[in-house]
């Protein structure tokens, strides 16, 4: 394959910053000469900043932080101490008084949730197959789906235990809140070393607590048990590791 | 006990290789192997349970790249080369372990393993793989899926949505030629979803999508029953959420089953175990060592040495993980369905090529698991989430989370330190395709043909295969030129067009390079509405 070098740059002034994850935001950007030139000249002494400014809204009282940046690196990482805001990003040059002559300003970013939601709204929707409109519908009440019983039901299986059946509905705020501070205190928790039987029997498969019968919130139990980035991978992987693996 | 469903779906994807490449590349290697070992096995998985009357329901996503290779002759005709060079060796294996009372057997495994293999190809598939898949679907027992374009990385592209627009449609229209219907669902690359991407899959007439655990269960608003239900989008697109156990179960580094002892150890090829001389026809021309596909090692434990592979023992294995796999899933069920207007629902998304390339006895686990799933009827059914969503059209609605399946969860792994410099570019030749889309509204001759080649080298450069192979500096070197290459076409495609002069010439060799999506119009893809499917 030939070598071929890319455009250091495009000409055109502009501001990007997207989410690496809920804490952490990359903004990467191009200034056009001229224009730096212009600022510059208008701003005097000053210095470089990135502005995240919070919220949807351009409004003066809407909060906001400066980070210091090198306008030669063009691109910047910066740490968040809070998820799931949404910022308008200004880069621009700020005098020693305070002021902030603007290059050029981003795209609006949200950054994602790292919690779950507290509180269940239920809004149901409908969606018919053939028609694309979602529509509205009351929300149902629990255990009348007529459609539960179409597969035959169990007569051999013991019935579960009443006493493990939590009330319903199970949507209070409150309640939800208390389980994610536990679910929360929980996702702290290392899981055991998984313990070799024999060296033949590795990963026979034992009984693990998977699911909890008496827990009641649904949302708040997959979220504990979320391990990420279970996927493989492009194919080729393999073969770079295994060099690498008989090199070392 | 209220019964459930298991929706199973694997996600086949490979990056394009181009066949101007080597005949004998590397890169190539990557389709030839999963070929042989996943692509091939998991169709004679499904004909033997057909054969035997076994009911199932199975989602599968192939990629519009790896659709693209299986459908094209010449690299058919490649992999028939390098699958009879490959029978070749296990004869020769067979000769030289003749002796060897352990390995003996083993070499006459891969020999039938392979002939079977060859068999299946040449003369119950004819060598059209997509089309045995096509003829699954059509038989009711596979829902195949579409994915973007070229598995491009939405949430990072979204910057500009012509982008995420283009790769989504081409993907759909790709589908459409391939299996001759609509998609009802859509694979996100990695998972990828960001807040919006729905609405742009609705446009398209996309049913439903999967995110992983999080994309569900950190939604707004807080959804009722986790991952065991969809949710419906804003849009009204359904999101059906991954499933953590069953996740962990198969892929957890410490107690995932492909992990067992008793299963055939991946990294012990004899492309590498053997004396070069000998091994030197069947790895790469330069001399290069690369695996064949014959290994004779079980697992054994942690580090060296590994013992023989005992076929038996790992028959047992699959089987009795199947098993687990299938009890903890009526346990899960049990579990759940005490807190659910409705049947639970449990979806275990993998990427294909863990079966069988991985995993060596992966489709044999999936055998397994589908008969014994048939004799639970009772509790469990395997579905489809369009079989999930006739039963259940009303779902709540809430706003998935900004998510992918990648490491943390987020976007880390296609945007960090390695690999960020790509996006300025990528971005930068998203907008100005966007620019050219207004400029030519209609285009004609070989400017059609120029813009159509230019957005083929665009939609190539955004695979999110390039990112993530810098990412985890593994062929990083390959990756890094593979985008550069394709967005230096795109800028000397679009000089052309603007400059009126195109080299027809150097238009062709760049047409029979990047040779995908030739009966697409690529470029119109990238406007807002006059790309109708």
């Amino acid at each position: 394959m030939d070598e071929y070098n890319l455009p250091e740059s495009y000409g055109k002034t502009r501001l990007v910053v997207l989410a690496v994850d809920p804490y952490l935001i990359h903004a990467y950007w191009e200034i056009a000469p001229p224009e730096l030139d212009e600022a510059s000249r208008h701003a005097g002494k000053s210095k470089a900043v990135l502005r995240f400014t919070k919220g949807t809204n351009q409004d003066e009282h809407a909060d906001w932080f400066d980070v210091d940046i090198d306008l030669q690196s063009r691109n910047w990482y910066v740490h968040l101490w809070s998820a799931e805001e949404s910022y308008r990003v200004d880069l621009g040059l700020k005098r020693s008084d305070g002021t902030l002559i603007r290059l050029v300003p981003s795209q609006l970013v949200l950054m994602p949730r790292s919690l779950p939601a507290p509180e269940i709204d239920q809004r149901p929707t409908r969606v018919d197959p053939t028609e694309r409109r979602a529509e509205t519908v009351p929300v149902p009440s629990p255990q009348q789906d007529p459609q539960q019983e179409t597969i035959a039901p169990l007569s051999n299986l013991p019935e579960p235990d009443a006493r493990l059946v939590p009330p319903l509905p199970i949507d209070s705020a409150k309640i939800t809140r208390e389980q994610i501070k536990t679910a929360y205190a929980s996702r702290q928790w290392r899981r055991e070393p998984f313990e070799v039987e024999s060296p033949r029997t590795g990963n026979t498969p034992t009984e693990r607590p998977a699911t909890d019968p008496t827990a009641t919130d649904l949302t708040a139990m997959d979220e504990t048990k979320l391990t990420t980035g279970l996927f493989s991978g492009p194919l080729q992987s393999s073969h770079t590791k295994k060099q690498s693996d008989r090199e070392e | 006990m209220k019964p459930g469903y298991l929706a199973l779906v694997l996600h086949a994807h490979l990056p394009f290789v181009r066949e101007i490449e080597d005949d004998d590349s590397l890169q190539q290697h990557w389709l030839f192997e999963a070929i042989t070992e996943t692509y091939i096995p998991l169709l004679l998985v499904f004909d033997n349970l057909i054969r035997d009357r076994i009911d199932f329901r199975l989602t599968f996503s192939i990629t519009p790249t790896l659709a693209s290779m299986l459908g094209n002759p010449l690299l058919q005709s490649r992999y028939l080369v390098r699958l009879e060079r490959l029978i070749e060796l296990t004869d020769k294996e067979v000769t030289r372990t003749r002796t060897d009372p352990q390995f003996a057997p083993l070499a006459r495994m891969y020999q039938a393993l392979f002939g079977s293999i060859h068999e299946a190809f040449v003369h119950r598939y004819k060598k059209d793989l997509l089309g045995a898949f096509h003829r699954l679907q059509t038989l009711g027992y596979l829902e195949i899926i579409a994915s973007a374009a070229t598995h491009g990385y939405l949430p990072l592209l979204a910057v500009n949505e012509a982008a995420v627009r283009a790769q989504i449609k081409v993907g759909v229209e790709q589908y459409r030629q391939s299996f001759g219907r609509m998609p009802a669902g859509f694979w996100l690359p990695e998972c990828g979803y960001f807040s919006g991407v729905d609405a742009l899959l609705d446009e398209v007439g996309i049913r439903f999508t999967i995110l992983e655990t999080h994309g569900i269960t950190r939604a707004h608003e807080r959804p009722r029953y986790g991952v065991h239900a969809p949710v419906h989008c804003p849009s009204g697109v359904a999101a059906f959420g991954r499933d953590p156990d069953s996740s962990r179960q198969v892929w957890s580094a410490g107690d995932g089953y492909p992990g067992d002892y008793d299963y055939r150890e991946f990294y012990r090829d004899i492309g590498y175990d053997l004396d070069h001389d000998y091994i030197k026809p069947y790895i790469l021309p330069s001399g290069v060592r690369i695996d064949t596909g014959i290994k004779y090692h079980r697992i054994t434990g942690k580090g060296d040495p590994k013992d023989p592979y005992v076929p038996e023992w790992a028959e047992r294995k699959a089987e009795i993980h199947a098993e687990h796999f299938l009890d903890e899933q009526i346990k899960q069920i049990e579990c759940s369905g005490r807190l659910m207007d409705r049947k639970p629902l449990t979806v275990a998304p993998y990427d294909a090529e863990l079966f069988g390339h991985w995993w060596f006895e992966g489709p044999r686990w999936l055998d397994h698991l589908i008969r014994k799933t048939a004799a639970r009827q009772d509790v469990i059914r395997l579905v489809t989430p369009s079989d999930y969503l006739s039963e259940h059209p009303v779902n709540q609605t809430c706003t998935p989370c900004d998510s992918s399946w990648g490491y943390k969860g987020y976007n880390e792994v296609w945007l960090n330190g390695k690999n960020d410099w790509i996006y300025p570019h990528l971005h930068a030749a998203g907008l100005m395709i966007e620019d050219l889309a207004a400029r030519y509204p209609a285009p004609k001759g070989s400017a059609l043909r120029t813009l159509n080649q230019a957005a083929r080298e665009l939609l190539l450069a955004q695979a999110s295969d390039w990112a993530f192979m810098i990412s985890s500096g593994q062929m990083e070197d390959y990756a890094s030129r593979r985008i550069k290459s394709h967005l230096a076409h795109f800028h000397r495609l679009k000089e052309q067009v603007e400059s009126g002069v195109v080299d027809q010439e150097w238009l062709e060799s760049i047409e029979k390079q990047d040779n995908i999506f030739r009966e697409i119009e690529t470029f119109a893809a990238f406007r807002v509405s006059s790309f109708e499917i």
